[in-house]
């Protein structure tokens, strides 16, 4: 580009100073450039740019190391023309050697017979149609690009990111994938209350269920009182194994072990034996009250009874007392 | 305040803390506070157990067990250096890539929102493969969409005033330079460069070698984790003799050999430092000579030394006072980049010019040196022979080969006679170089782009992967070739189109090509 055509696509007096070429481009920069016009400036924008870099060659007053002027036409640009013979002039020697190779690489191929060259076919049409096969796989998991930044998110480590991510998720269509990850993140770390709740609606009714059952028995300790009594709830609702529950009686709030023993369900039967011995040595009314109603329920085991008869008359709540002394008049009953 | 649909966050990963912003609409930016409650995060690294731990978790480890924590990635991104344990050897990029997932996560928390977007600002001295490589990390760390931006112009782009500035960010790993001129709400670069080996860190590790001297405290082992507290405690020191004359150093516990305090006055840290501060304040003066321009601005943490202010007054011109923290300026300007376009249009140029190199190892540029981005240039070529036709690309504008940086080779196969190969460069608005070889019209396009081109630490390193099969199957023949040749390629350009794609999947494609080359070896040899 010439400096007149220069000038005039900045639409400036061949006498413009360089102050003058500057705001003009920037002026224009304002309208075209890609950030404000988006793709549909990139042309106009070369061009003012181009029209700017012409004319920065001829009266920039500005201290320019850049000297290198580019090129429109190669084939008018001697330099240029040169250069590139020098560069083919290589390869033409490399690819002579090679061609006395090739020629001998023919003959031989023609004798081959055209078995060999259906061969050939055939091997490069399975990996044509393997490729082809990755690359519909590639479109797969650009669809799951969403579900690609859930899970990212439910490795994080920070509990307002999961949260966040677990808010994304719709429940309908949260597939295995993310639940996958919903289960890895849960196994690794004690949620939050909030972030239980998610998980529990996210993993309800689903196929993971039991694998977060499992992982929910496993943390049941680690829980506070809240969160354990919430995990219970819904333990119960999906009717959980008997080995969710079990973990939670020996839970270090006597709260917990009652709303445990609130929700055992009568097919599970007795909780274990080291358990209920465990809970009659406690003090604490509501776990004794729910146990010993369970124990009601079920039928209580022989080496309970002298414990329970001592609770029924010495324990300092009447509640305890009435429940205990039940279990005492029906064992003499029977 | 309405926030922007999709937010995009400004990122400062500088190399001894990084910062991340929010340009909430109307030109007003604003730090995002990490989880520990910082405006700033240290830029550190740590593997524990196999886990890697970030930001202050990392920071605390390196005060223990100085031997797994790596804070200066960033100095050697681009370069084979690796970060050797027991098990594994990371490089820069995979170091990178929980620091910057930290960041984007510390941005969801806060803004509530996910984030896909954001601006990286990165030292002015960053070559196109480095820059690549930090957008391939950021790509990684779960951002989809990545705009490079150089830190003194971001620097420049906080300020928001007319004229023209020369920018000096000083930060604890690099030293970057811009002269930028602003007028009516656009800002053009006119001229941006950067060191590398020079950083406050430098200033740093100088003082903690004289504390030791001091003291009488040698670190014979270099993973000493004294070592790490020497430097700390150097850092802290400096800083407080930024506004103070005198200091009294209380020798931490870990270090007493006897002394338990020492008395520091400032113009012994100045003469210790002397020698890289003149030397900067050398480099600021040949720019300024070079553009005069209206006003200096310091930026970067370490541009608080007041020798440095000292020396540049007398030198140089009185530094200009800065309405934001200078720590803060360039990821301010990188947030407000997010929202690039509106009120505010920034206009960066290439800092180096970009080309190939001839047969005798110059470089012919293509795009020069100062063009504004983004920009393209194309360039035919027209075989004269028939071979393998190597292209070379090299970013300098040296006559001598060694000035010129090599970034990367691409191989057009099997060129015959009288063919048009065009080259097509393309620098995007995000910083990035796009390379595109285009033959016979443009039918059978080899795309290269920088970005991804390299690797590092990615497991599959996709294209030369391919390079080599290519070889394997150049061996076989050209009577093989001639009859396949169009299938083999296209097949070759579908392998290459994953190259942004889980190395699980790169690795089944090559395995197919291995299968299908050894089958073809087994008749054609």
């Amino acid at each position: 580009m010439n400096a007149a055509t220069g000038y005039r696509t900045l639409g400036l007096d061949p006498d413009a100073s360089w102050d003058e070429v500057k705001t003009a481009f920037r002026r224009l920069a304002r309208t075209y450039h890609p950030d404000v016009a988006g793709p549909r400036g990139a042309r106009r924008f070369a061009e003012i740019t181009e029209a700017y870099m012409s004319l920065k060659d001829v009266i920039s007053s500005e201290a320019q190391p850049y000297s290198a002027r580019q090129e429109e036409d190669i084939s008018a640009d001697s330099g240029g023309q040169s250069f590139l013979k020098r560069v083919w002039s290589r390869f033409a020697s490399r690819a002579d050697a090679r061609g006395e190779e090739e020629k001998e690489t023919a003959r031989e191929y023609a004798s081959v017979s055209a078995a060999r060259v259906r061969f050939i076919g055939g091997a490069i049409s399975r990996a044509e149609s393997q490729i082809a096969g990755l690359l519909s796989r590639r479109e797969e998991v650009k669809g799951k690009n969403r579900t690609g930044a859930i899970i990212c998110r439910l490795r994080s480590k920070h509990p307002a990111v999961v949260m966040l991510a677990l808010r994304q998720i719709s429940y309908r269509d949260a597939g295995d994938e993310i639940r996958a990850a919903a289960l890895e993140h849960f196994t690794k770390n004690i949620p939050a209350t909030e972030v239980l709740v998610s998980l529990l609606s996210l993993f309800t009714g689903s196929r993971e269920a039991r694998g977060f059952m499992g992982a929910i028995a496993s943390h049941a300790r680690r829980f506070s009182s809240s969160d354990a009594q919430i995990a219970l709830r819904w333990l119960r609702q999906q009717n959980a194994d008997k080995s969710c529950f079990t973990p939670f009686l020996s839970h270090p709030s006597h709260a917990v072990a009652a709303a445990a023993l609130g929700a055992w369900p009568p097919s599970f039967g007795l909780p274990e034996t080291s358990d209920v011995a465990n809970l009659l040595k406690t003090d604490d009314e509501a776990a004794l009250v729910a146990l010993l109603r369970l124990l009601r329920r079920e039928g209580a085991p022989a080496w309970t009874i002298s414990q329970i008869t001592r609770i029924s008359s010495e324990h300092a709540s009447s509640a305890v007392r009435v429940w205990a002394s039940a279990i005492v008049r029906d064992r003499k009953v029977s | 305040m309405a926030i922007s649909a999709e937010p995009t966050i400004g990122i400062d990963l500088g190399t001894r803390y990084a910062q991340i912003a929010i340009d909430r609409a109307g030109g007003n930016a604003q730090i995002i506070p990490n989880r520990w409650g910082g405006l700033r995060t240290p830029s550190m690294v740590a593997l524990a157990d196999g886990d890697f731990l970030t930001g202050e978790d990392a920071a605390r480890i390196a005060l223990v067990e100085p031997r797994d924590v790596w804070w200066d990635m960033k100095r050697h991104l681009g370069t084979d250096w690796v970060a050797r344990t027991a098990r594994k050897a990371y490089t820069p990029e995979d170091l990178l890539l929980p620091l910057l997932c930290l960041l984007r996560e510390d941005a969801e928390a806060y803004l509530r929102r996910f984030v896909f977007s954001c601006v990286l600002a990165v030292p002015a001295s960053f070559s196109f493969p480095e820059r690549g490589a930090i957008a391939r990390a950021a790509r990684r760390a779960g951002f989809e969409k990545i705009r490079i931006i150089n830190e003194p112009t971001a620097a420049a782009l906080s300020l928001g005033e007319n004229g023209r500035f020369l920018i000096v960010d000083f930060g604890a790993g690099t030293l970057d330079l811009s002269v930028v001129e602003g007028e009516s709400g656009v800002y053009q670069v006119l001229e941006s460069q950067g060191r590398r080996d020079i950083g406050g860190f430098d200033l740093d590790r100088r003082l903690a070698e004289f504390l030791c001297r001091q003291i009488g405290v040698t670190m014979t082992r270099a993973e000493d984790p004294r070592g790490a507290l020497m430097l700390s405690e150097a850092e802290s020191v400096k800083i407080a003799l930024s506004n103070a004359n005198h200091l009294t150093w209380q020798v931490p516990a870990g270090l007493l050999m006897g002394e338990r305090s020492l008395e520091i006055s400032r113009r012994d840290f100045e003469s210790l430092i002397r020698p890289p501060v003149e030397e900067i304040v050398r480099m600021v003066e040949r720019i300024w000579q070079r553009y005069v321009p209206h006003k200096l601005l310091l930026v970067g943490g370490s541009s608080r030394i007041p020798l440095l202010r000292e020396l540049l007054a007398k030198r140089v011109r009185e530094p200009e006072h800065m309405r934001v923290c200078p720590e803060e300026a360039v990821v301010m300007g990188s947030a407000l980049y997010a929202n690039q376009g509106r009120e505010r249009l920034l206009i960066d140029v290439l800092s180096r010019s970009l080309g190939v190199m001839d047969a005798d190892g110059r470089a012919v540029p293509l795009l020069g040196r100062g063009v504004p981005l983004p920009a393209e240039a194309r360039r035919k070529f027209t075989a004269h022979g028939r071979g393998d036709l190597e292209v070379t690309i090299v970013q300098g504008e040296g006559r001598v080969r060694s000035l010129n940086r090599v970034l990367q080779t691409i191989i057009i196969g099997d060129v015959s006679d009288g063919e048009t190969i065009e080259i097509f460069f393309r620098v995007d608005e995000g910083g990035l170089l796009h390379v595109e070889a285009n033959r016979r019209g443009g039918t059978d396009r080899q795309v290269v782009s920088l970005e991804s081109d390299q690797p590092g630490g990615a497991p599959c390193n996709l294209f030369s992967e391919i390079r080599v099969r290519e070889e394997r199957l150049a061996r076989l023949g050209g009577s093989f070739r001639a009859q396949f040749h169009q299938r083999v390629l296209t097949l070759l350009t579908d392998i290459r189109s994953l190259k942004n794609e889980d190395a699980a999947l790169q690795w089944e494609a090559l395995e197919t090509l291995d299968r299908m080359i050894a089958e073809i070896e087994r008749v054609v040899a």
